[in-house]
This record gives C-alpha cells, sequence and structure tokens, in this order.
C-alpha cells in the first residue's frame, strides 16, 4: 500500500512540478527570443561571400532532465507505441535554449549572426531521463579586412 | 542575400494536448490490456494445469512443503490432528464419498482438521484436504458432512487447486516480465496460491459432482443442502448484505447454489427426501 502511495504522490508531484518549470521556462525562452532576434543563427554552410569577417565558433549547451509524470507517461508510451508527447515539450525547450546560449555567447564577442548551426543531443545519466542539447555554429564578427603576408 | 531571425513556432514541436488527457488515455489503455492480459493468462494457466498428471501434482506439492520448511515457515498442508476417533470416523466418511466418486487409485487424498473455530473446509494442491472445526461442529447430521466431504473431493478429482495454481502462476510470470509486481518470487507465490479460491464456475461444479456422489451414498439428496442452509444463517448472522456479495464472494450465493442442486435432482429425477443418517454420538465431544 505504500508502495502506491508514494507512487501517486511521485506522480502528482512530477506534474506538478515539472508544469510548473515548464511554464517558466517558456516564458523565459520567448522573452530572450525577442531580445536576441536581431541575431540570427542560421543553418547555411555558406557565408556571405562579400564582407570579411571574423570567425569564431560559439556553443550553447543546456541539460534537462525529466519529471516522475513525463517518465511514467514516456513507459506507457512504450507498451503501445506512438508519439511521446510527453517528451516532446522537453526537447523543444532543450534546443530553443541551446540556441540562446549560443546567441548569446556570439552576442558576447559581436557578432552579427551564426552560420552553419547544428544540434547534438544525448542523453546522460541511467536513471531518470536526462538530456543534453548542445547547438554549435560558426559565430560571423565584423572587422576590418585582415592584411595578410603574402 | 538578407539573413533573418525566425523566431520559433510555438504549435510545431510541442503538442497541443494537455498532458493529463494523455495520461488519462493511457492509463485506461494500460488498464484494459492488463485485465484482457490476466484473464488470457489465467485461463491459459488454468488449461495447463488441468493437464498436468496427479502425480506432479503431488511432486510439486512436496517440493512446496519442503520448501517452506527449509525457510523455517510453517508447512502449508500441515494440521493437528487431535483426536484419533474423529480422524477415523471423518476417513470412515471420506472412504465412502471416494467409493461414489470412483475415484481413482492413484489419487491419494490426505484429510487433514484443524480445531481452529473458523467456518470454512478446502481443498488444494496435492490432493490435500482440510477441514475447520468451526464448521463441522454446526453440521446437523452425516448427510451434510457428506455433502462437504464430496464437495472438497470434487475440487481434487476435478482438479481445481492446481487448475488455479497454474492460472495464478500465469499471472505471476506475465506480470514479473513486464516489471508489474514487486513480490514475484514465485516461491511466495507458490506458497500463497495454495490456499487460493476458486472460481465460481469450480464451485457450482465441484457442488454437482458432490450432489451426485451423496445420492449414490444414501440413494437421496435429502440433507446436501444443509449445508449452504447453514452458511446461509451463517452469513445473515453476520448481518452483512448479499447484495454486493455475489459480484465478491467466488462462491455462488447460498440460495442460488441451493436452487441449482434442488433443480439437478429434479432433472435426475432424485429422491429429495429420505431418512437422515445421524452423526455418531459422540461426535461433538470429539470436537470438543
Amino acid at each position: 500500500m505504500i508502495e502506491y502511495a508514494f507512487f501517486a504522490v511521485m506522480l502528482i508531484l512530477g506534474f506538478g512540478f515539472g508544469q510548473l518549470n515548464e511554464q517558466r521556462h517558456y516564458k523565459s525562452i520567448k522573452k530572450r527570443e525577442q531580445e536576441l532576434s536581431a541575431l540570427p543563427a542560421i543553418a547555411s554552410r555558406h557565408p556571405p561571400a562579400e564582407s570579411t569577417y571574423q570567425q569564431q565558433m560559439v556553443m550553447g549547451s543546456v541539460v534537462v532532465a525529466s519529471d516522475y509524470f513525463k517518465s511514467f507517461v514516456a513507459n506507457l508510451v512504450n507498451v503501445f507505441g506512438g508519439r511521446i508527447r510527453s517528451y516532446e515539450p522537453l526537447l523543444d525547450r532543450g534546443r530553443r535554449e541551446a540556441i540562446l546560449r549560443l546567441k548569446q555567447e556570439a552576442k558576447k564577442h559581436g557578432a552579427s549572426m551564426v552560420f552553419n548551426v547544428k544540434y547534438e543531443t544525448s542523453r546522460i545519466g541511467g536513471g531518470v531521463t536526462t538530456i543534453e542539447v548542445m547547438a554549435y555554429g560558426t559565430a560571423l564578427i565584423p572587422s576590418q579586412p585582415v592584411v595578410t603576408a603574402s | 542575400m538578407q539573413y533573418k531571425d525566425r523566431i520559433p513556432d510555438d504549435q510545431v514541436n510541442i503538442p497541443g494536448r494537455h498532458p493529463l488527457r494523455e495520461f488519462l488515455r493511457l492509463s485506461i489503455m494500460a488498464v484494459v490490456a492488463v485485465i484482457v492480459l490476466g484473464f488470457l493468462l489465467s485461463v491459459l494457466g488454468g488449461k495447463l494445469g488441468g493437464l498436468l498428471p496427479f502425480k506432479a501434482e503431488l511432486w510439486l506439492a512436496e517440493r512446496i512443503d519442503a520448501a517452506t520448511q527449509k525457510a523455517g515457515q510453517e508447512s502449508p498442508f500441515e494440521r493437528d490432528i487431535v483426536n484419533p476417533e474423529l480422524q477415523s470416523y471423518l476417513q470412515s466418511v471420506a472412504d465412502k464419498v471416494s467409493v461414489a466418486l470412483d475415484l481413482e487409485q492413484s489419487m491419494q487424498i490426505t484429510l487433514h482438521y484443524s480445531d481452529e473455530n473458523v467456518i470454512n473446509a478446502f481443498a488444494t494442491i496435492g490432493g490435500h484436504v482440510y477441514f475447520f472445526k468451526g464448521l463441522l461442529s454446526l453440521l446437523p447430521h452425516e448427510n451434510a458432512l457428506a455433502m462437504l466431504v464430496a464437495h472438497e473431493y470434487s475440487h481434487v478429482t476435478l482438479r481445481h487447486p492446481v487448475k488455479g495454481l497454474g492460472g495464478g502462476l500465469a499471472l505471476a510470470i506475465g506480470t514479473s516480465a513486464i516489471g508489474l509486481s514487486s513480490e514475484n518470487s514465485l516461491f511466495s507465490l507458490g506458497t500463497r496460491l495454495t490456499s487460493a479460491g476458486f472460481s465460481r464456475n469450480m464451485e457450482t461444479e465441484a457442488d454437482q459432482s458432490a450432489l451426485a456422489a451423496v445420492y449414490k451414498m444414501y440413494g437421496h439428496v435429502d440433507g446436501a443442502s444443509a449445508l449452504f442452509e447453514l452458511f446461509m444463517q451463517q452469513r445473515q448472522a453476520s448481518a452483512k448484505g448479499a447484495h454486493l456479495e455475489k459480484f465478491i464472494s467466488t462462491h455462488p450465493l447460498d440460495q442460488e447454489r441451493i436452487d441449482t442442486l434442488n433443480q439437478l435432482a429434479r432433472d435426475n429425477n432424485w429422491l429429495a427426501t429420505g431418512d437422515l443418517t445421524p452423526l455418531p454420538d459422540a461426535y461433538s465431544n470429539w470436537l470438543r
């Protein structure tokens, strides 16, 4: 009996805190996305040819943990198959947060845009589902033409 | 070329559905799946259990007995036999029942008596049949006792305990295979299930087989339903409404049982009235 009570409490706690965290995170993500919208992150591998930029690799990385409720629902989906809807916001948050951190770093270097942006996702830890999402790319920092010795 | 930033669309990568809706849908699916699978497993296990030869059932009972004793627990098959006279009387009635049931030679049934004041009797695997003082002391005549013994013996001849065990084991293996059960030790299950109840169908089957045996023994079926009238009185005395009981109890409702038996007697033209055989004079003393 005590096991079931524990399970129910964990489920309720997981749902409550999970939802709260998610809403807070999205609020913050949306705010910062507006703030950093002047700095585009582009997937293209071909930077503008006409100007000269300094190049620098920038990256943003974030680790997000699932909660008890999300993991339980995901386990149930594992039985029947289908979309694991409970994990989708988790990954979405991870990707958007990673891009924001990447942009933040690029902004710090005075970049005007980031090119060749790529994502990587990995699962870390054994028990609870925890994911790391990393975004990296090449920051283009406008500069004077660099004179190279020939 | 112009490069523009795009604010991510909230509708694409995030499900619009409320997480609780998803949870509810999946939980209902899981519960239904567990019930259906559980039912199939127990039916299948029961069928497989019924195929087990009685010899194997005996062997299994011995193993469970040995294992419990090794673990320092009370053997599930041990009950004290208090009075040798009572024991030999019970045995003599049981022997007559065995003849009436056409018991096969290979099917050895062991009689146990417990002086606990419990209104109960049951049969378990390995042909072990238990009678409790509480029930025996309420019996009005030998015909009722014969009905009781025949009922429990019929469970054994119809292989109900091993079918129940087979179903339970299949269920246990199934639940532990999907990691649902925390108490999935087969050992503890084996011991727990030796005293598990039977389904209502099994009870009806045993009732019918027992009534036929009682008719063979006495030439009439008078007094056989006294057993169930007794149960009915006891249940009414314990003042619980029988409304829900039909669904909760594995035993068919007492009145229903009596009706079914009366119908069976009528269908077979068995005499409904006859001389009742009294219990020995010393019977009540033996039970003290």
